[in-house]
């Protein structure tokens, strides 16, 4: 860099660039870029290495997709596969709000709680941006809607994978561990929704050898998940609705017989629970996934008993001589 | 909000410089102080977003960025009076639409705050969501959802008394075993997973605690007013449970991959180590009631090393448990 020439900063040179691509109706080609956009171009002239350059026009492209800027790259049809001639441009259309979409003060109030509830994890990156793009709007936000701040969990290491296969429409393939068993096997299937149930995250998919719609609870599959290039089979519409149902009737079904303490912390959180019975010796407690009903028994100690089924009881005695085993 | 935040990204100040044109437009004058206010940045933030902005532009026909292709502003009263006002735009004047993956953020947040007891009402939430499609171009299918916890009413109780600023009463049952009535100012509800919890002023202890709503019981309004608890509400710290200097130190070990299902209770600012199976970490307890809920929740994964006391606890915790099931055949 040549003395003197202070160099753009980073953020200076990506909104000159995205004032360039918007401005074009043909497209930049990545030479009229260097040259002449702010930020390149003073790079270009204090005599930086082309390479370099190129490095750094990859890398703000890919910052530019990051913050979901429509970016486009076309090669013209008449130079077919010549990738000197490369196009790019932001599309207005595609950029802008379209035209008519208002959102009233109560809207972006709204759709900021909206964006709060993913403020860890996965999708904080997306609530993140989505909040800064609700602030270009002019509205004075007058209504305080907190007062309760429901957090969103997206821990789940498999979540960001399977979120990127839903985008991209491919299969994927993962181990999974199934209630009661103590190996793993391999799933290949394609994802069609993910819902969190019970403030868990479950993957529906349908499965590539069977063809049947099956349920996955992340927290089980024990490997990464490896997007494959098979494309995914379609989602219908009401896929959401579909597999929470699923879950739903699946926690209907299943139902435990305890001996709860009264007064006792297990008592308040499993006599309160959705559908529980209340019976003169017994609590009907309904649950979705015996394995981790289980864990959440164990951790009462004492203050339950299991009874049924003897599935259930045998995973919290299971449990508890682990802990002993490993404590003692 | 006004807490220290870090150094801000460059992603970041790219995404202000991009809401700070359509904002600008739209409120055709704004002062600095307030700016600063609505993108919680400071002032001089602002500032140097406008200086440069108003410096901006595109290269234009002659590739020589001249006047006709640059923004403008009113510089004068920038400079007099920090008040922003653009004379001219270029290529940008619009406010940026949703990308798909933002969409659905917003979209599936929507869905699950349209069934929470709070908000259910509002028709609003329909329109909103109807908005925002039209507002993506998005047609397909939301394929991410979350079915909200259905919880004890006491959720809609505690959001009552929030909003109205009421103390309550209430049974709460803590994890030494003990139950008691408590009166609490509740401040705030959060829920992480499959749990509530709620921030509230404790009476008795007069401090700020958390409490675990479905450990609570006879959740009732008293009707009198909540004292002004504002300077409280700012110390809120995402962290659920602060530690306190009577705690007990204890060292557990776990498989690397099992962290992120603890997150709650690692120390602030915990940084996994890399490429390491298992982990040792301290975390401090108030009590060894709320230790054996802990490692009783995380059997096989979750194990108790020092001292020897925590230990003692978790086995002694876990064999009365098992001597119950003597008589169950």
């Amino acid at each position: 860099m040549s003395a003197g020439a202070a160099s753009v900063n980073p953020e200076d040179r990506l909104f000159h660039l995205i004032l360039a691509l918007m401005a074009t109706s043909y497209g930049l080609t990545k030479e009229q870029i260097l040259s002449t956009v702010r930020g390149y171009r003073e790079d270009t002239e204090a005599g930086m290495s082309r390479e370099s350059l190129e490095r750094r026009f990859e890398r703000d492209k890919d910052s530019l997709r990051d913050l979901g800027i429509p970016l486009e790259s076309s090669i013209p049809p008449e130079d077919d596969g010549n990738n000197k001639n490369m196009l790019y441009r932001i599309p207005k259309g595609d950029y802008d709000l379209p035209d008519g979409v208002e959102f009233t003060a109560r809207d972006i109030a709204l759709l900021n709680l909206a964006a709060t509830l993913w403020r860890e994890g996965t999708l904080s990156k997306e609530a993140h941006i989505a909040t800064r793009k609700l602030q270009s709007f002019g509205v004075t936000i007058d209504e305080p809607l907190m007062g309760f701040a429901p957090l969103i969990s997206t821990r789940d290491p498999a979540l960001t994978a399977l979120q990127e296969a839903l985008e991209r429409e491919v299969q994927v393939e993962f181990d999974y561990l199934k209630p009661g068993e103590s190996a793993a096997s391999t799933r290949q299937v394609s994802p069609l929704a993910l819902v969190n149930h019970e403030g868990r995250w479950h993957l529906y998919s349908q499965e590539t050898s069977t063809h049947q719609f099956k349920t996955f609870l992340l927290r089980r599959m024990v490997s990464t998940v490896r997007l494959l290039d098979t494309p995914a089979v379609g989602s219908p519409e009401s896929v959401t609705q579909e597999a929470l149902t699923d879950l739903a009737d699946l926690y209907q079904r299943q139902v435990a017989t305890l001996e709860v303490r009264p007064d006792s912390d297990a008592w308040s959180a499993l006599s309160e629970r959705r559908d529980t019975e209340i019976g003169a010796e017994y609590l009907g407690v309904h649950y979705t996934d015996v394995d981790i009903f289980a864990a959440e028994l164990t951790s009462f100690g004492d203050d339950v008993v299991v009874h049924e089924p003897a599935e259930l009881r045998d995973r919290v005695m299971d449990n508890l001589r682990q802990l002993v085993a490993d404590h003692g | 909000m006004a807490k220290s935040s870090p150094r801000p990204t460059t992603s970041d100040n790219l995404l202000v410089l991009l809401a700070l044109v359509p904002y600008v437009l739209d409120r055709g004058e704004v002062s600095v102080a307030e700016a600063a206010e609505h993108f919680g940045r400071s002032e001089a933030d602002i500032s140097r977003a406008v200086e440069l902005i108003a410096c901006a532009g595109i290269p234009g026909d002659n590739l020589a960025y001249s006047h006709l292709d640059l923004f403008d502003i009113d510089w004068d009263l920038f400079e007099r009076e920090k008040t922003i006002t653009l004379w001219n735009t270029v290529a940008l004047d619009s406010k940026p639409r949703f990308s798909a993956r933002e969409a659905t953020a917003l979209l599936a947040g929507l869905q699950y705050l349209a069934s929470h007891p709070a908000y259910s009402s509002r028709a609003d939430l329909e329109e909103v969501m109807a908005k925002l499609r039209v507002g993506t171009g998005n047609s397909q299918p939301v394929r991410i959802a979350v079915d909200p916890v259905a919880v004890a009413e006491h959720v809609s109780a505690l959001t009552d008394a929030i909003e109205s600023r009421q103390s309550i009463t209430a049974v709460y049952h803590n994890k030494r075993g003990e139950s008691g009535s408590r009166t609490l100012d509740p401040l705030l509800l959060e829920s992480r997973d499959a749990t509530w919890y709620l921030r509230a002023w404790c009476h008795t202890r007069q401090a700020l605690r958390t409490f675990r709503v479905d450990y609570m019981d006879s959740v009732a309004l008293t009707g009198e007013s909540q004292r002004d608890h504002a300077s409280v509400v700012d110390d809120i710290s995402s962290e659920l449970f602060d530690p306190s200097p009577s705690d007990v130190m204890v060292t557990i070990e776990c498989p690397a991959r099992a962290l992120p299902l603890i997150a709650d209770y690692l120390p602030r600012g915990f940084a996994p180590p890399a490429s390491e199976d298992s982990v040792r970490i301290e975390i401090p307890f108030a009590h060894y009631g709320s230790l054996t809920q802990f490692v009783g929740s995380h059997p096989g994964m979750v194990m108790v090393v020092a001292p020897g006391s925590a230990r003692e606890a978790v086995a002694e915790f876990a064999s009365r448990a098992l001597e119950r099931y003597g008589s169950v055949s």
